[in-house]
């Protein structure tokens, strides 16, 4: 068994009660141009929240409004029932991790994780301590003495992280901390974050422009686009669920097709018609996505059966190998393109054809995702 | 063969240019302590035996002493001055983000546009109005004029080479602004700053053109007494003087460098 490393001691229940974030009417912008325009955030004590966007969705103004780096037009932040609107950084208590690790050059590894504590005025013997049990968590006790130039991009970052617990924080704020990392590297250390996250139970808000790091690590995430929030869930929520367009394409790369339903399962595009998808009243307009890997390719006349749709007739536009797949694109007949993913079976019974075969492109109507449906608005937020 | 027979010569003319550049740029220094250790009254290069009756003479006129105390005082005076304020504006121009900035960097800085003896002539003429001409406060001050864009210099290059997220980082862990400052930026700082104060002590101990005008008759730095005294005499105690002054810069930066890179590669 583990060793239990909880930061939170019994006799603190006040910092254990800690970590309910309540944001409302949060807007946020430089010059006129507003980045941010938060409804209502509600981030649950002891939950790990990914905030997922793409560059410039306003997803590190949020977190910065939160740390108090950025001060907001307009909104309230509240932590633990208390409004920190308008209370400086350096007084809201929580502990920030960043991109570029941050840590101070100048200091050993154990004077940077003490360097919040010594602010505190907390006593050598328990700085050193709470030094020790965070170097530990992170797994880092030898390095104690080390300069932050001695140690890899995955170590420094565990400093960063170990240094921002020590302080334990009523909530973690990270920007983006494994970006900087190469791929393996990633990959291990979001494990690691979130076996630290379980185990230390602090309330952790993490940004990042990565769907798989996202979906990996959340308990829930809240995916921005445009400083709006367009869905809050939990990674298969807004995988299997997704409430927008923006989300289905933004997480998974789905297609996305937008026409009128004929009646008989079918969906007109504007001239061209895709078949198989669920009922649909005949003259309802719909925008429906289509998972990449949910879609088979077949030749055209060895027809699939009727259960499994007829699907849409096309060319293949290209195809390309990356390692557990196939990655394929399909051109139709009207200028559209599908992609599908092909996982690799080994044998290379399952390659897709080369390009310019025709081919049929099917699915599942099960598998279909209605995004909208009913008149030709088209609201952007509205969940399904 | 013949290509690597080329890249030999090309390498060895290489060689030859720097070492050629480098015998240029030491030659004036080394001819000047040779010379101060001749036991005659003649500058003839090279000198004739060896002799320490130079610096005895230098150390043990009561002018030369004064002079030296002077200069002394004034490089204590100076270098904390100037690096004080040329920190404190350094960090601004290079951080900060106000209308004017690139202005006010450009005037920071603009003592080393301008002729120093068109400095000295504004001094001059200013000084004479407060009366501050042949003092040690007006010294002080024209000295620290002339060194201050140096160490504003030094600092910023430093300055913008400073993360400000690590300044983001020591917020979030709960230092307020100054402690921010004191504990993260100023250590960071320090490179730029010792480059500036070394620079300052340099300017301070080696000006002539300002000093000459705002100096007087009971306030001779070194350098000056050096400029009047090569008029009258050219015998080897100037050579013994600038000897001293040079080993004095030597063992400053040696000590300043040793101390920098202490505190870094540890």
């Amino acid at each position: 068994m583990e060793p239990d490393l909880r930061l939170n001691e019994p006799d603190e229940p006040d910092e254990r009660a800690a970590g309910h974030v309540e944001i409302e009417g949060l807007a946020a912008g430089y010059e006129g141009a507003r980045v941010l325009d938060l409804d209502r955030l509600s981030i649950r004590k002891g939950e790990f929240l990914s905030i997922l966007g793409p560059s410039g969705c306003g997803k590190t103004t949020l977190l910065n409004s939160i740390a108090g780096f950025v001060r907001p037009a307009a909104g309230r932040i509240v932590i633990d029932g208390e409004d920190v609107t308008g209370r400086p950084p350096y007084r809201r208590g929580l502990g920030m991790v960043f991109q570029n690790y941050a840590l101070f050059p100048h200091m050993t590894v154990a004077a940077n994780v003490a360097y919040g504590l010594r602010v505190r005025r907390l006593g050598k013997a328990e700085q050193a301590e709470r030094v020790g049990e965070a170097l530990r968590l992170v797994g880092l006790e030898g390095y104690a003495e080390r300069r932050p130039k001695q140690l890899s991009g995955g170590q420094q970052q565990r400093v960063a992280l170990a240094r921002a617990l020590a302080i334990r924080p009523a909530v973690l704020l990270l920007d983006e901390p494994l970006s900087n990392l190469d791929a393996k590297l990633r990959r291990e250390m979001r494990v690691e974050l979130r076996a630290i996250q379980r185990r230390v139970g602090t309330t952790m808000v993490f940004v990042t422009h990565d769907q798989e790091e996202a979906l990996a690590l959340s308990d829930r995430i809240a995916v921005l686009n445009g400083g709006r929030i367009e869905q809050l869930g939990t990674p298969d929520e807004v995988y299997r669920r997704p409430a927008t367009r923006f989300v289905a394409q933004f997480i998974g790369a789905a297609n996305v097709l937008e026409g009128t339903a004929t009646g008989t399962g079918g969906l007109d595009l504007g001239g061209l018609v895709v078949n198989a998808l669920p009922g649909l009243p005949e003259g309802e307009r719909a925008v429906v996505a289509i998972r990449p890997e949910r879609v088979r390719l077949t030749a055209p006349g060895t027809a699939a059966g009727p259960e499994t749709g007829a699907g849409v007739a096309g060319t293949v536009g290209y195809r390309s190998f990356a390692g557990d797949a196939w990655h394929a694109e399909v051109r139709l007949a009207d200028g559209r393109t599908l992609s599908v993913r092909i996982a690799d079976t080994g044998a290379g019974a399952s390659d897709p054809p080369g390009a310019g075969t025709p081919v049929v492109a099917s699915w599942d109507p099960a598998d279909v995702i209605v995004l909208e449906r009913g008149g030709a608005s088209r609201p952007a937020t509205e969940a399904r | 063969m013949g290509e690597r027979a080329y890249d030999r010569a090309v390498r060895l003319a290489g060689v030859a240019l720097a070492a050629a550049v480098f015998l240029f740029l030491i030659a004036p220094l080394v001819v000047l302590v040779v010379s101060s250790f001749s036991p005659t009254g003649s500058m003839a290069f090279p000198p004739s035996g060896f002799s320490l009756r130079w610096y005895a003479e230098v150390l043990g006129s009561p002018d030369w002493q004064v002079s030296f105390r002077l200069s002394g005082l004034l490089v204590l005076l100076v270098v904390p001055t100037t690096v004080v304020i040329g920190t404190l504006a350094a960090y601004g121009l290079a951080q900060g983000s106000f209308p004017g900035r690139r202005l006010l960097t450009g005037l920071a800085l603009s003592p080393l546009m301008v002729p120093e003896i068109i400095i000295a002539l504004g001094l001059l003429y200013y000084f004479h109005g407060v009366g501050l001409i042949n003092s040690l406060p007006g010294l002080w001050l024209a000295h620290s004029l002339v060194a201050l864009p140096f160490v504003v210099r030094a600092v910023m290059v430093s300055a913008a080479q400073l993360d400000p997220v690590l300044e983001r980082a020591a917020t979030s862990l709960g230092a307020g602004r100054f402690r921010v400052f004191r504990t993260v930026t100023l250590p960071l700082l320090r490179p730029g700053i010792l480059a500036g104060a070394i620079l300052a002590g340099v300017t301070s101990l080696g000006e002539v053109a300002v000093t000459a005008l705002v100096a007087g008759a009971n306030t001779t730095t070194v350098p000056l007494r050096v400029f009047s005294a090569v008029q009258y005499q050219l015998d080897p105690s100037m050579a013994a003087v600038s000897t001293l002054l040079m080993a004095a810069s030597v063992v400053v930066m040696v000590v300043a460098d040793r101390f920098a890179r202490i505190s870094e590669a540890l």
